[in-house]
């Protein structure tokens, strides 16, 4: 609908534009609106034969510029109305969380019990919660106008790093996947911020500096995480040799000693107390490594491990069950030891028995590695312990 | 002219009327056409019009595309998938309270007044 005959000249827009500045409307594209109704009002009025200047006193006379500014509040108003709800809702579940962050970091300085559920709390109620929110209302609001593919990006990583968190803590799979998509999301920020800073002409050196340094914080990160991975699944296989060695040779010297008592000394030393001692040896040493199968069920996932496992080790399940009845089994073995030494005059093992076949010495606020290799080094110290004593008792017989 | 207080919770309903005739529609045709149509019964201020256009722009409803226009931005409104099942509704909201009315104003209640 272009009806009018009359168009106004640019000057006389830009008279109009200047005029509308002055009340200072922010909002959307408001003033763009207001500045094209007022000059087809203008157009109008000069249509039917007024002049721009009377045309012009007249519409403003009629609007009242100082209504402009009313024009977008109640314009805000109407739109904010329902949307308030939201908004308080994204500043509580906001400052809730942070709350719950820093609870939980008091509670950890002060080993606290519970420090770990506010933590994941905190997670929950930022992940789920406040990041939703946030978006909608930056979205609604469009609180951001420029760039705001940026800011998206960067809400989407922060949203996938807690939700990683979530899975790491509830031991959930495909957290490989989870690490994978936060590298692709951390990659394609750093692309968006990168190009948003090229466009920005001001500061452009500053901004281009600092999208250069996250990127090299980055890249140090990757860099370190696949190093220190690397050596330290090394370092695990060499202690994992080297028990393993130790193992098999006292084992072999085991089956010497068993095979001298046989030649040696059928007559100085009761068979049965003999093989009672080799028996429950066997068994313990059978018990713990029933135990480590269950810990890594596949031996692939022990030599391929990811930081995944490495995580604290969770006294939960049947696991747990299995490590009371653990500590049972050793504490009865080390009794038994300690009665047989007894026995046979042979105390000068006691303080080795005592310091060495410690169940505590698994150590299971390590990470399952950690008590896998603990295990193994128990299961090693077991059988020294098991060819001394069958060594003590030959040379006794022997003297 | 009609007296803005009865106007006031129709004009929603009257924009989105206007906007599902018309592909799409800038703010002083919207007033213009309102005018035209009604011959000057219903003046719908710029104060009244543009809280409600930006108010269906948040809510989806209508969608924005700029353009110059003898020297200077123009801004036509156009109905969204979703304004026009909003539209489709409120028109009928309209036309049921107008029924209603009716039936309200012409009733005979049985009885003289006076």
């Amino acid at each position: 609908m272009d009806s009018q005959l009359v168009k106004l000249n640019p000057d006389q827009i830009r008279f109009i534009e200047d005029d509308v500045r002055k009340a200072g409307i922010g909002f959307s594209h408001l003033e763009t609106d207001l500045i094209d109704h007022i000059c087809c009002y203008v157009e109008e009025l000069m249509d039917i034969g007024n002049s721009f200047e009377d045309a012009y006193k007249k519409v403003k006379k009629e609007i009242g510029y100082n209504n402009l500014k009313y024009i977008e509040i109640k314009t805000i108003l109407l739109i904010t109305k329902k949307f308030e709800t939201m908004k308080t809702f994204m500043k509580i579940t906001g400052i809730s969380g942070i709350s719950l962050f820093l609870i939980s970091l008091i509670f950890k300085m002060n080993h606290l019990a519970g420090a770990n559920v506010l933590f994941l709390l905190g997670v929950i109620c930022i992940a789920f919660a406040y990041i939703p929110s946030l978006l909608i209302t930056v979205k609604k609001e469009k609180l951001i106008k420029r760039n705001i593919h940026v800011f998206y990006s960067a809400a989407v990583t922060v949203f996938l790093f807690l939700i990683t968190y979530i899975f790491t803590v509830m031991h959930w799979p495909y957290k490989s996947y989870m690490i994978l998509l936060i590298w692709i999301s951390t990659f394609v920020f750093i692309l968006l911020l990168f190009f948003s800073a090229i466009k920005i002409q001001e500061n452009r050196i500053i901004n281009l500096s600092a999208v250069l340094i996250l990127t090299i914080i980055v890249a140090l990160n990757i860099f370190s995480y696949s190093i220190t991975d690397r050596n330290s699944q090394n370092e695990i296989r060499v202690l994992e040799y080297n028990l393993k060695e130790s193992n098999e040779y006292f084992s072999h010297k085991t089956e010497e000693l068993k095979h001298q008592f046989k030649t040696k000394i059928d007559d100085s030393v009761n068979p049965d107390n003999y093989k009672d001692l080799v028996n429950r040896t066997e068994a313990i040493l059978n018990q713990l490594e029933s135990f480590n199968n269950k810990l890594f069920p596949d031996e692939r996932k022990l030599h391929n491990y990811n930081k995944s496992i490495l995580k604290p080790y969770i006294k939960k399940g049947s696991i747990q069950d299995e490590a009371i009845n653990l500590e049972v089994s050793v504490r009865a073995y080390q009794e038994s030891i300690l009665d047989f030494t007894n026995k046979y005059n042979i105390t000068t093992l006691d303080q080795y028995i005592r310091r060495s076949v410690i169940f505590s010495q698994i150590d299971f606020n390590q990470n399952s590695v950690v008590v896998y290799n603990n295990i193994q080094r128990l299961q090693r110290d077991i059988r020294i312990l098991e060819s001394e004593i069958l060594g003590e008792i030959l040379r006794k017989s022997d003297s | 002219m009609i007296e803005k207080q009865l106007l006031k919770g129709s004009l929603k309903s009257i924009v989105l009327k206007l906007l599902k005739e018309h592909d799409r529609m800038y703010g002083y045709e919207i007033t213009q056409k309102i005018e035209d149509l009604t011959n000057n019964k219903i003046k719908l201020t710029f104060g009244a019009l543009y809280p409600i256009l930006h108010k269906l722009e948040y809510d989806g409803d209508v969608i924005t595309e700029s353009e110059i226009v003898n020297n200077r931005t123009r801004v036509y409104y156009k109905l969204t998938t979703k304004g026009e099942k909003t539209a489709k509704l409120k028109i009928s909201e309209l036309k049921e309270f107008i029924e209603t009315l009716t039936v309200i104003i012409n009733a005979d209640y049985g009885f003289a007044i006076g």
